[in-house]
């Protein structure tokens, strides 16, 4: 043991472990740091999201909730608030209006803030929480609605409240974007004293919960199979229609990227075992002359790996650290203030992946060493490394494989990678040994550089193509990283452009249409068009009742509320028909109906089937002629139901339309209201300034592992072309000693690198292609095109960037003295 | 102390089969020293990585100190190895990590002996390189270097020493010198030495000279 250590420390001060060491440092630096830093942004963005919600999940429901589960709520570390939501009449002296009333406990808002003012559409003065008793919060157009200043008093139902403050923003609020009217808050206990909610009446609870991601995780697996049909659970992704897109597509990115991380770093881990353990033959041979036994040898190299990766785990999470406080101080302008720490599980990344890379990397070549036979000091066998390429690459797979698995949690995600990697590993042998055969041909006709330089290329042709194996595969992975990033930056920005629009009107009666536009004009607002829009419920399905088949539903689409119903002739550019057809213009006798698909699958509607509408008391029957799929999360108005033409005589039809209102003409909010008081304005600009800041992070966020990424793939070409290095040493100096020139030598390394460059980036490029069809297609759902900037400039960067690094590593090799290195040998 | 009967070795080639030696029959006693002779590729090296149990015959046996070695696994060779034999190599197979005390204290610390810096430093000294105890193989010539793997034999006070080529690397006179260091620290040892060598002169200084033939062995 003691002499074991003393040859490890040997081994240390004469540098030999050294790039090992590094590359495992660097490897658990990398992923410690990428899976830290996304760790922290993805609960800061969870948590960000979580405002949408005021807390990070509800139950939302029809009946209270029960004694138990606010018991197993406080048992399990949850905090909790609770809102009821009911309509009721808000009368003042001088008006009334139909409010939205949210009833809240002094708990609320878990998460997010209640954002309140002095003044409708004023300044933010105060955050508040629940109102205290006696008094209500209102909404800033009700104030206008109500003809009143905050201060006055209102009543609700039997009591009478001081309507205190205006709403300037509340955290959950409602991203439907119809039927809203305007949000009254007041104190829960103060419900029972309007005598509003009677048994009966609709009321909607909604009970928040907040605390760390393990304690809802397990919250939500106990409580979900005790829902009914009563409530329902909102998780953060299913209260954000708007980011769910966004949040998701980010996630798979993020996996990717770490996926890539632990290949690459399992690449350079690898290489350098591998050379390790080709220098440490001849030590091996030396020691089992002296005595030592294959079991002694293991020993030592053993103790020899556990050192390693206890260096490895403990710099590498110090470095990780460092590393993605790097990054985050970089991004902090575009951070939350307080980031939420990281989970635990994310330092074991770092450390597990460091372990099993050192198990599945370095291990084989290391501790094959104990096969290395003694009479290699009196003759130098050929085959130094003992352990085959194939096997060795069979362990390293697998645990890729494993670390990908255990890393994205993703079926689909490994097995796309893992299909890739095959396969271009595959094709990429093949045509290695076919190009490199193929240069061999085509040094006849070249010059004197170019010759020897092909020459070498061809005289190392088994150690190149493994080269060009691994470069090809590691240039794969950088353009399909790029690529996909762009893809997903680009995309993200056409969903909310910066003028989207950010208010909806509605509620709009046909004769108010050119007052309102004029309104508008005079401030400079464009509006999108008008849409017409009609309330009804469907109440009976060919000969079946509504009630039926609503209660056989699948999925926990709301059937029982009013749908909006509108009429077109032109199909909006983000709504797609999955079956059936979208009509012509002329074909218009007939009443069609085109449903959403995911509303009809509920209901199991078919084609050709006969809905029956009520629509202001009028019963309605039409066919259903097409599904539509609808993108919800683009910010257009949208509908379950869309008519070929005008309903009854298109007369009771409200109309709908939206704008982009900047945040200095706010004001104009308080005119609308008080010069079309019927007509409801949803404010969405909040809510989309929010998202857009996520948005913002996430790029960020992916902009940053990509350089890390970019990094990693350097180091493992900057190790893999070290480690061909003592062979370039050897014969350099030999060629010198026969005569060539320095210049001479140095253009035919660069010449050598740079071709392997080139062939390198040609198969990339193939390899890179399949695969960005299979993950744009499929994983992101960004669609595909050729990428022809990619054929052109891939091969191109490749061979810069190999010849240049292999140029700036082997500058040692041909300023060497040769006798220097002939001797070393 | 070295017994070979009808020792074999025959290694397959891209055409068919190689045979490198063809039945040794060989008897080496304790304190003998015999110098090893033939031309290039007869098998002397072969045949010295048998006897020193480096390597396994494809037939035959090789009995050392009462061992049969053939019998033996790889674990048990080594151990015979550690108690048994020394070398010194042509290429002097120094580490060129360690320093020229480090490379005669490795075998020492291999085999578990305790208090060995003072023996290792003693041996440095008697090949005459006490002043140059910390300097690593590359601040030291060739012949500086073969001195540093003959105390490093030595030191290990085995009974066998092999030597493939001690001087094959050195020029003529530091080739002598070393020879010299060599023969006489045996004899201070009274260690048993086969000697591998092109050069009759050194072969000369040994007790038995054996002629290696197109892998057949034979006494002048
Ligand atoms: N494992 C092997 N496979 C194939 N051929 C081998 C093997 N080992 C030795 N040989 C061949 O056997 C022959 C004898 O080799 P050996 O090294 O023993 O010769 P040598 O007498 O030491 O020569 P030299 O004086 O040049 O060192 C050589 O032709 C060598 O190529
Ligand atoms: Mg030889």
């Amino acid at each position: 043991m003691q002499s074991a250590l003393r040859l490890l420390w040997r081994d240390w001060r004469g540098g030999e472990l050294t790039l090992l060491l590094f590359s495992l440092i660097l490897a658990t630096a990398t992923i410690t740091s990428i899976s830290l830093f996304v760790s922290r942004i993805q609960n800061s963005i969870l948590d960000e999201a979580s405002h949408f919600l005021a807390a990070d999940a509800q139950v939302r429901g029809s009946l209270a909730i029960s004694q138990e589960w606010q018991d197993q709520a406080k048992t399990r570390d949850l905090q909790t608030a609770t809102a009821l939501g009911f309509r009721g009449m808000v009368f003042s002296d001088k008006g009334m209006h139909l409010g939205r009333v949210k009833a809240v406990t002094d708990s609320y808002p878990l998460k997010g803030e209640m954002q309140l003012s002095l003044q409708p559409f004023g300044t933010i003065d105060e955050i508040g929480n629940a109102p205290a008793r006696g008094e209500v919060w209102l909404a800033s157009r009700l104030f206008g609605l109500l003809n009143i200043e905050p201060g006055d008093r209102v009543q609700l139902g039997e009591a009478y409240f001081i309507a205190s403050r205006a709403i300037i923003k509340e955290p959950d609020s409602p991203q439907s974007f119809f039927g809203v009217a305007p949000r009254v808050i007041m104190h829960i206990d103060d419900v029972e004293s309007t005598h509003v909610v009677k048994t009966g009446s609709r009321i909607n609870y909604t009970w928040m919960l907040a605390g760390n991601s393990e304690n809802i995780e397990a919250f939500k697996t106990w409580i979900e199979p005790l829902l009914g049909e009563h409530h329902r659970w909102v998780g953060i992704k299913e209260g954000n229609r708007g980011i769910e897109g966004a949040l998701n597509r980010a996630e798979r990115f993020l996996l990717l990227a770490g996926s890539l991380c632990v290949v690459l770093s399992g690449l350079a881990i690898a290489i350098s075992a591998r050379r390790y353990a080709d220098r440490q033959s001849a030590h091996v041979a030396l020691l089992k002359t002296f005595g030592l036994r294959p079991t002694d040898i293991n020993r030592l190299y053993a103790i020899n790996l556990a050192v390693l990766g206890l260096l490895g785990v403990g710099f590498g999470i110090l470095g990780g650290w460092f590393l993605h406080t790097a990054m985050l101080s970089i991004v902090s302008a575009f951070l939350p203030k307080a980031l939420v720490a990281p989970s635990l599980s994310s330092w074991l990344v770092g450390a597990l992946s460091c372990f099993i890379a050192l198990l599945a990397f370095a291990a084989p070549p290391i501790l094959a060493l104990r096969q290395v036979p003694p009479a290699r000091v009196l003759r130098k066998t050929g085959n130094d490394t003992l352990i085959s390429k194939m096997r060795a690459g069979t362990i390293g797979c697998v645990a890729v494989l494993f670390l990908i698995f255990w890393y994205s949690r993703s079926i689909s995600m490994t097995v796309i990678l893992a299909l890739g990697g095959l396969l271009c590993l595959l094709g990429v042998w093949v045509f290695a040994q076919v190009l490199v055969a193929l240069s061999r041909k085509l040094s006849g006709s070249l010059n004197k550089n170019w010759r020897l330089g092909l020459a070498n290329l061809q005289r190392h042709k088994q150690s190149n193509a493994l080269q060009i194996v691994i470069f090809s595969v590691l240039f794969m992975l950088l353009f399909v990283m790029s690529i996909v990033r762009t893809g997903l930056l680009a995309q993200w920005e056409q969903q909310i452009p910066e003028k989207a629009p950010n208010h909806f009107a509605f509620n709009i009666f046909p004769n108010e249409k050119p007052a309102l536009d004029t309104l508008l004009a005079q401030e400079g607002i464009e509006r999108q068009p008008f849409y017409p829009m009609v309330r009804g419920r469907v109440i009976k399905i060919n000969d079946d009742l509504m009630k039926d088949r609503r209660e056989n539903a699948e999925n926990n689409m709301n059937y029982v509320r009013e749908l909006n119903l509108t009429w077109s002739d032109t199909l909006g550019s983000d709504n797609k028909i999955l079956e059936g057809n979208w009509w012509q213009e002329s074909n218009n006798e007939e009443l069609l109906v085109s449903a959403e698909t995911e509303y009809a699958k509920g209901l199991k509607l078919q084609l050709g089937d006969t809905l029956v509408f009520s629509i202001a008391g009028q019963e309605v029957s039409a066919k259903v002629a097409s599904f539509r799929s609808v993108q919800w999360d683009s910010m257009n108005p949208n509908f379950f139901m869309i008519f070929n033409r005008p309903l009854l005589d298109g007369n009771t039809a409200n109309w709908l339309t939206s704008f982009y209102l900047p945040g200095d003409k706010k004001l104009l909010l308080n005119q609308l209201a008080r010069d079309f008081p019927t007509i409801s304005v949803v404010e969405l600009d909040q809510m989309l300034d929010q998202v857009r800041s996520i948005i913002q992070q996430v790029s960020l966020g992916i902009e940053f592992i990509l350089v890390l990424i970019l990094s990693a793939g350097f180091l493992v070409l900057i190790t893999s072309v070290q480690a061909t290095l003592d062979t370039r040493m050897q014969e350099s100096a030999i060629l010198r000693t026969l005569g060539a020139n320095k210049k001479l030598v140095s253009m035919t390394l660069v010449i050598e690198f740079a071709s392997l460059g080139f062939l390198s980036g040609l198969l990339a490029v193939i390899g890179a292609e399949a695969m960005l069809y299979i993950l744009q297609t499929r994983t992101f759902e960004l669609g595909w095109t050729p990428h022809f900037i990619l054929w052109l400039s891939g091969p191109v960067i490749a061979a810069l960037l190999i010849g240049l690094i292999g140029w700036l590593s082997t500058k040692k090799v041909v300023s060497t003295p040769p006798l220097k290195t002939l001797r070393a040998y | 102390m070295i017994i070979t009967r009808q020792l074999c070795q025959r290694v397959p080639v891209v055409d068919g089969q190689l045979d490198i030696l063809k039945g040794i029959n060989l008897e080496i006693k304790q304190g003998e020293s015999v110098a090893i002779v033939g031309s290039s590729g007869s098998g002397k090296t072969t045949l010295l990585g048998m006897l020193a149990g480096l390597d396994l015959p494809s037939s035959g046996e090789i009995l050392l100190d009462n061992t049969e070695l053939t019998q033996l696994d790889e674990e048990a060779r080594a151990k015979v190895r550690g108690k048994l034999v020394s070398f010194v190599f042509q290429d002097f197979q120094l580490l060129g990590s360690l320093t020229a005390l480090e490379n005669v204290l490795l075998p020492l610390e291999v085999r578990g002996q305790e208090n060995v810096e003072a023996l290792a430093e003693r041996y440095l000294e008697r090949v005459g390189l006490a002043q140059r105890h910390h300097h690593y193989p590359k601040q030291l010539s060739g012949g500086e270097q073969q001195r540093v793997a003959l105390a490093r034999a030595f030191a290990c006070e085995a009974p066998l020493l092999f030597a493939d080529e001690p001087t094959g690397n050195l020029d003529t006179a530091t080739g002598k010198k070393i020879a010299d260091l060599l023969f006489s620290m045996n004899e201070e040892a009274g260690t048993t030495l086969i000697l591998v060598t092109h050069d009759m002169e050194l072969a000369k200084r040994c007790q038995r000279q054996l002629v290696m033939e197109a892998g057949e062995l034979r006494e002048i």
